[in-house]
């Protein structure tokens, strides 16, 4: 596992690192025959936090289900180091590509501690249910959500930013390089939403985690993200450091949004004021 | 807190995970089904006793009519009846994780009735009886069943909601048929294909259990394998994907392995009521676990079909009713009692 810190580097001055381990390749993902989004070509920046950003419907959810073959393509392929992954057994590709979709829903019933143990799936087998690394890597993951305290509460009984901290919790139990989240922050207060934030950083920064997530709020994208992808339409439009990349320019062409950029002066990224 | 809900045995690389509570139902389930077959051996105009079952057992025979009362008529009715029972219980826990809905049964998805009206095709239109009804009955419930799934199908994938739809679409047709045959027939054909119609396990034979317990013996196997990934698909195939499920294989192999127990079971007995409704879900609730258990819902099923049958040997008033309108007498109280009780939350699509 690659255990680099780089919790010192600010994200402009990180190296250009390593070559992309996934990477699509001419995609066209399709949707109840629809073509959604055609020919997208691109590297998921290895290490590194990144964050896609685009209006409404143009092709973001879809992309990420398309990265890990949850959206089989219509054409093109999406390669891991090299293989496609629509060939790899679906537990091999699970201990390497995790999700966290927008909609999921708990059995009833099931505790935090038993849905959380769920993530382990990709590591275990019919007669392989819970071994005592499952158990830690479950209790560490459930720490690190911060919901390690309800453990053994009924998840139907939890708030909903509760909720959705302990399906972060599954998707970190996955324990996989690489990690997709679409639009993890819905559902939660400004609070909370932050503060998963800097929870997805601290794993890419700590741990060494690459990680893709959808987000609609720009300033907060602009933030956390070390790279930013630009979606409009089904295609990528830009992509790039938030700093390099947000121009009253870009915010006209892609949302139609009359703004000003100006630097936040709390963590120096570009922030987005509306005219 | 109080004693862990899970057991984890724990051998070299091997492990299992075990729900507490689940183990001790399953345990006490299986207990009555021993009690409550020894009476159903016991039961009958010829008195039998233990001590006179387990000189058979071992060999020793008190007389030739005991051995041929118990080997020849009542053992062959006892498996039919515990066979059905549990390929019921098994076949509705399947189908009710697939479709996420407490509904979403074997008899209520058309499944039964695709049975039913294969029997009575044979039976009246070519005037078939003994064996070969068995054979119709399963290729009309095997039909329905993939018919049923190309229908729910869409862009490769069965939603929940369509399959439970499309099979209550397809069930009232076929019901329709159904009557429309009744009518349609001789009398007397008509007449004995509405005993088959009741659902009964009077004057099983050997002929009868062979099928069932091959298949069940068979299938079993496979469907516990199954039923861990099945299991992660609660939580939504965009979650389970991603997981490493095979999401639409195991779907539709589960769905496969389903419909054949549910057809074995209605063919060897014809329409078993509610068997496949209720057993999976008192196996969940009084399990409280949080995915459906297997083992808990094919011994419920075998439990509730034996105590039927119990039940309409012992019924006062010298009423012989057939065990599928127990079944769906009790079936219906229990029905009344999951929507009164408000407990369908986990079953709105």
């Amino acid at each position: 596992m690659n255990a680099i810190s780089r919790s010192h580097n600010a994200p402009n001055q990180q190296p250009t690192t390593n070559t992309p381990r996934l990477q699509a390749q001419g995609l066209s993902l399709s949707y109840a025959g629809k073509v959604v989004s055609a020919d997208i070509s691109m590297g998921v920046e290895e290490g590194k936090f990144s964050v896609i950003i685009g209006p409404n419907g143009c092709g973001k959810s879809t992309l990420l289900r398309g990265l890990c073959n949850l959206l089989p393509p219509s054409a093109g392929q999406v390669l891991l180091d090299g293989h496609d992954i629509a060939r790899l057994p679906p537990r091999k590709l699970a201990q390497e590509i995790g999700l966290l979709p927008q909609s999921a829903q708990a059995p009833p019933g099931i505790t935090v501690v038993d849905l959380v143990a769920r993530g382990r799936y990709p590591h275990q087998g019919p007669f392989r249910q819970q071994s005592a690394e499952d158990e830690r890597i479950v209790a560490m993951a459930m720490d690190a959500a911060g919901v390690a305290d309800l453990a053994h509460h009924d998840v139907e009984a939890l708030s909903g930013g509760q909720r959705q901290r302990v399906w972060i919790a599954l998707v970190l139990a996955q324990e996989t390089p690489i990690l997709l989240l679409d639009e993890p922050t819905t559902y939660l207060d400004i609070a909370h939403q932050l503060e998963l934030l800097s929870l997805l950083r601290q794993l890419n920064r700590e741990r060494g985690r690459t990680i893709v997530a959808v987000l609609h709020d720009l300033n907060q994208a602009c933030r956390y993200a070390d790279h930013l992808v630009v979606m409009t339409a089904g295609k990528i439009v830009a992509e790039g450091t938030p700093k390099a990349l947000m121009t009253p320019d870009l915010l006209q062409q892609v949302f139609g949004l009359d703004g000003i950029i100006i630097d936040d002066p709390i963590s120096h990224t570009p922030m987005i004021v509306p005219r | 807190m109080t004693t862990a809900p899970n057991i984890v045995l724990r051998w070299r690389g091997w492990s299992l995970l075990l729900a507490r509570r689940a183990l001790w139902l399953n345990i006490i389930l299986f207990g009555l089904l021993v009690i409550g077959s020894t009476t159903a051996l016991m039961l009958g105009r010829l008195p039998i006793g233990t001590q006179e079952i387990w000189q058979v057992i071992t060999g020793n025979a008190p007389s030739r009519a005991v051995e041929h009362v118990l080997i020849d008529i009542r053992l062959p009715r006892l498996l039919v009846t515990i066979g059905a029972g549990a390929a019921l219980g098994t076949s509705g826990a399947v189908f009710q994780t697939i479709s996420r809905n407490p509904l979403g049964s074997p008899d209520v998805i058309g499944f039964t009735a695709g049975a039913a009206t294969g029997a009575l095709i044979w039976i009246i239109v070519f005037g078939g009886t003994g064996a070969n009804v068995v054979l119709a009955a399963m290729a009309g419930a095997l039909l329905t069943g993939v018919g049923v799934y190309l229908l729910a199908r869409k862009d490769g994938r069965v939603s929940a909601y369509r399959l439970v739809l499309t099979g209550i679409g397809v069930g009232a047709v076929l019901h329709a048929i159904n009557a429309l045959l009744l009518v349609k027939g001789d009398l007397d054909v008509a007449i004995s294909a509405n005993l088959w119609l009741a659902g009964s396990v009077d004057g099983r034979d050997w002929g009868h259990v062979w099928p069932l317990w091959l298949g069940l013996i068979a299938l079993m196997g496979p469907m516990l394998l199954g039923m861990r990934p099945l299991g992660m698909m609660e939580m939504g195939d965009d979650l389970a994907g991603p997981l490493g499920v095979p999401v639409e294989r195991v779907r539709r192999w589960m769905l496969l392995g389903a419909l054949i127990l549910a057809a074995l079971a209605t063919s060897a007995t014809g329409p078993i009521a509610f068997v496949a409704l209720a057993a999976p879900q008192l196996a969940r609730r009084l399990g409280r676990a949080p995915t459906q258990p297997l083992i808990g819902a094919t011994l419920f099923g075998a439990c509730l079909m034996l105590g039927a049958d119990l039940l309409t040997r012992v019924a006062p008033f010298d009423l012989t009713m057939p065990i599928g309108q127990v079944t769906g007498i009790i079936g219906g109280v229990y029905l009344i009692w999951l929507l009164a009780g408000n407990r369908l939350r986990n079953g709105a699509p």
